[in-house]
């Protein structure tokens, strides 16, 4: 049997070991994508303890990526991409507006519990922050990147703002660097700190989530570990999700970890058993380099 | 052993024919260029003097200067890149970012190329049905400028659109990860990341109208008085150049070349500063 | 193919599978010394052949250098290939296991130096009562090689729980050696030689319960229940 028999998968195996549900922030629940009419994502669990490191992992082309952008719903973008399912944070259903809770009862019949929700995109998108592949620090100074985000939602100046740059700059390892410099422009940093430049600016308005699109590859060894040590710090204050195709970057940062492969979630769980003694073949088969 | 050398001197001679060849036509379309730049000069500079700026067209015969072609100028390119600026780059960022991919996206991107290499003339001939012949009821600098702007308009959009198409996707979707909205994000973030790109889009629609004759000749027509109304004709260089130069009279003769020396140095300067500034900008 | 174990599988850098297949075949070698070293050890006892002895211990060399190699084996597939799951399990089983045979290697040295003081008759008879301890051990040695190589947990489950025969003959031997003791105060020193190899014997058997031990854990990640009575 060929691991890539799309056949196969169709009816494939899989192991989701959650964490206790009172400690979840954020759950993804039978979640379908569709990138036009052709479906990327099927039935995909994603449970999210909160303030913990989960890492998404798995080929390209897995679904990784796309199901880490429909959690702050930023693939609304696009025309043409839709998501049908629950998306549950802090009780409230992220996907339920009349279009998605028609597009639910349309696949599991009208039977199917909903959730309302009460929160526009912008309340999502402050409760959910996104740091991206590559580092897009604005084109402006440090400051006004770091006061970007907090100016969208509230009106702060002065002290209170230099405050509030300095604890994000703080928060992501970058203070010392930078807090001579303020005034210049985020263009002028290296890679590695733009990449923490983007997480400060996630992190200034306070998120609950944050999520992390590969932020790592297009850094360097000694970047990348600044990252990670940043992140490390961070958990127990802020969730995050981490979407890496570095396995040993997932076995070293995250305390449970999700495989995924051709749109499904095969297998989830606590990340040492996840890569010590995996519960599925197709798991271990691509964490020992076993694939295709 | 021997084929292989023959092959290779084969090879070289080609190439030493075709860098001739290069080199040939290098120097033909730069001495063309240079062959214009030295009659500009030497026919030119002689009138260049206090008077082209302080006095305006004078009578046969008499001292006179361009003040009120250069002023008239001044005044159509201004208004016209005004006009010009503020459609093309909404224009450009509504392709760009709103609704390019669209069906009418696709038929406004249609029309816009094919505005975009309209003859001036029919333009001219449009705006002066438009609003000499009726809503104004005769020439203006305002019908001068519209015509101006209607020929810059295609290149600010183009230009507009390709360069914010090139800034990258993540950049947009960065802002809009922090809860901005779309306008909030392309305003404060994508003008801003494009900016560069939007002061050459500015230029280039500049470059475009900045001689051109034929639209001023049925809109502005042409005031051999000094004029800043704009509801009345008004001089410019192209108009005057183009009178003065079929004109039987030295002097005339004599300050036509001179403001077409005028003309190619501002354009040469404009855009030698706009070349400057994006320098400066990128550095 | 077991599910969990998937032999047969091979990764996609095929250097790993080259290195794996190295690492496995230099202990399945050492074991093979590991054997040799007791069943000359054994057939010296059976013989009262001091000279096969003599070369037991001489060969131990060989075994310690054997598990130098794994080790820089383990070492270099460590650095190189990072292992997760079953690899990861495999090459540290393979680093305990060198270690379990190193242990071996030691015991049946130690046997054959105290033969080399046994000279008279009766002592060569008393030494012969070792045999069966002896043969005992090495059939667990055997099977627990042989689970390893077969990677086969079940056979492994199987030595493992065999170890208490071990026991049983090591209680006997060790009785009956006491009461010569007691009964003869002259052959109490090279009695006491041989009640110290009966021991080094019965701990072959222990090592080769900890190579099935091993074994099974690296193919179902579960631990064997202890049978081990105080003894």
């Amino acid at each position: 049997m060929s691991l890539l028999d799309s056949e196969a998968v169709e009816t494939y195996e899989r192991s989701i070991t959650a964490p206790p549900a009172d400690n979840l922030v954020l759950e993804a629940r039978n979640l379908d994508f569709f990138y036009g009419k052709k479906q990327t994502l099927f039935g995909v669990d994603l449970p999210v303890e909160k303030n913990k490191i989960t890492a998404l992992i798995g080929p390209s082309g897995c679904g990784k990526s796309t199901l880490l952008r429909t959690l702050n719903r930023i693939y609304e973008l696009y025309p043409g991409q839709q998501a049908t399912g629950r998306i549950i944070l802090d009780g409230q259903d992220v996907l339920a507006d009349k279009a998605g809770i028609a597009r639910l009862r349309a696949r599991d019949g009208d039977a199917v519990e909903v959730t309302p929700n009460k929160m526009d995109l912008a309340t999502l998108r402050a409760r959910v922050g996104m740091v991206f592949q590559k580092p897009t620090p604005f084109p402006m100074s440090i400051y006004d990147n770091i006061a970007f985000g907090v100016r969208l939602y509230k009106r702060i100046r002065g002290a209170e703002m230099d405050e509030i740059v300095e604890r994000a700059l703080r928060r992501a390892a970058l203070w010392d660097e930078v807090k001579d410099k303020l005034k210049e422009s985020g263009l002028g940093l290296s890679g590695g700190q733009q990449q923490r430049l983007c997480v400060a600016r996630g992190l200034a308005i306070d998120p609950e989530v944050l999520l992390l699109d590969e932020p790592a590859s297009a850094l360097d060894p000694i970047s990348t570990a600044k990252l990670e040590d940043t992140l490390n710090e961070l958990v127990g204050n802020v969730t995050i999700v981490i979407v890496t195709h570095n396995l040993h970057q997932a076995a070293r940062l995250a305390q449970h970890t999700g495989f995924m492969f051709l749109g499904r979630m095969i297998e989830f769980g606590p990340t040492e058993e996840f890569f010590s003694a995996p519960k599925l073949k197709r798991t271990r088969d691509y964490v020992t380099g076993r694939f295709g | 052993m021997t084929r292989m050398t023959a092959r290779a001197r084969r090879r070289s001679i080609i190439n030493t024919i075709f860098v001739t060849a290069c080199g040939l036509t290098a120097v033909i379309a730069l001495g063309a260029l240079a062959l214009i730049g030295w009659s500009l000069l030497t026919k030119g500079i002689g009138g260049i003097n206090g008077d082209l700026f302080t006095m305006s067209q004078p009578a046969p015969g008499s001292r006179g200067g361009l003040l009120n072609a250069i002023t008239g100028s001044v005044i159509l390119c201004l208004l016209a890149m005004v006009f010009a600026v503020v459609i093309g780059v909404l224009a450009g960022t509504w392709l760009s970012e709103y609704g390019g991919r669209t069906k009418l996206g696709h038929v406004v991107r249609f029309l816009n190329d094919v505005l975009l290499s309209a003859p001036s003339i029919l333009i001219g001939l449009f705006v002066y049905e438009l609003l000499v012949r009726n809503v104004v009821g005769h020439f203006s600098a305002l019908a001068g400028s519209v015509a101006l702007a209607i020929l810059a308009v295609p290149i600010v959009t183009r230009t507009t659109e390709d360069i914010l198409l090139l800034q990258p996707a993540a950049l947009r979707e960065a802002g809009m990860a922090l809860g901005a909205t779309r306008a909030f994000v392309v305003r404060k973030i994508v003008w801003r990341s494009a900016a560069t790109g939007l002061l050459t889009a500015g230029l280039l629609g500049f470059a475009r109208i900045s001689g051109e004759t034929a639209p001023l000749l049925f809109t502005s027509l042409g005031n051999q008085f000094f004029s800043v109304k704009l509801l009345q004709p008004i001089a410019s260089l192209p108009t005057t150049i183009f009178q003065f130069a079929l004109s039987a009279y030295d002097d005339w003769q004599r300050l036509a070349w001179a403001g077409a020396l005028l003309i190619a140095a501002s354009v040469l300067a404009i855009n030698i500063a706009g070349r400057a500034i994006i320098h400066g900008k990128s550095s | 193919m077991d599910e969990k174990t998937g032999n047969g599988d091979r990764h996609t850098v095929a250097a790993f599978d080259v290195e794996m297949g190295g690492l496995r075949a230099a202990v399945i070698r050492m074991g093979g010394l590991a054997e040799f070293a007791l069943a000359n050890t054994l057939a010296a006892l059976e013989k009262g052949d001091n000279v096969l002895a003599a070369k037991v211990v001489e060969e131990d060399k060989a075994i310690d250098a054997a598990e130098a190699e794994i080790d820089q084996l383990v070492l270099q597939t460590l650095v190189r290939r990072s292992p997760f799951a079953d690899d990861l399990r495999e090459v540290l089983m393979a680093h305990r296991v060198s270690g379990y045979l190193e242990r071996v290697g030691d015991y049946a040295k130690g046997v054959a130096r105290r033969l080399e003081q046994v000279h008279s008759p009766a002592e060569r008879q008393a030494a012969k009562m070792l045999g069966e301890l002896g043969a005992r051990s090495y059939d667990m040695l055997v099977g627990a090689l042989n689970a390893y190589a077969a990677r086969d947990p079940q056979k492994a489950k199987q030595i493992y729980e065999s170890d208490a025969r071990i026991d049983e003959e090591y209680r006997r031997v060790f009785l009956v050696l006491l009461t010569q003791m007691a009964n003869d105060a002259a052959t109490i020193p090279v009695i006491g030689q041989l009640l110290l190899a009966a021991k080094s014997l019965e701990r072959v058997g222990d090592q080769a319960t900890n190579i099935a031990e091993m074994v099974y854990f690296t193919y179902t990640s579960e631990k064997l229940e202890s049978r081990h009575t105080a003894g």
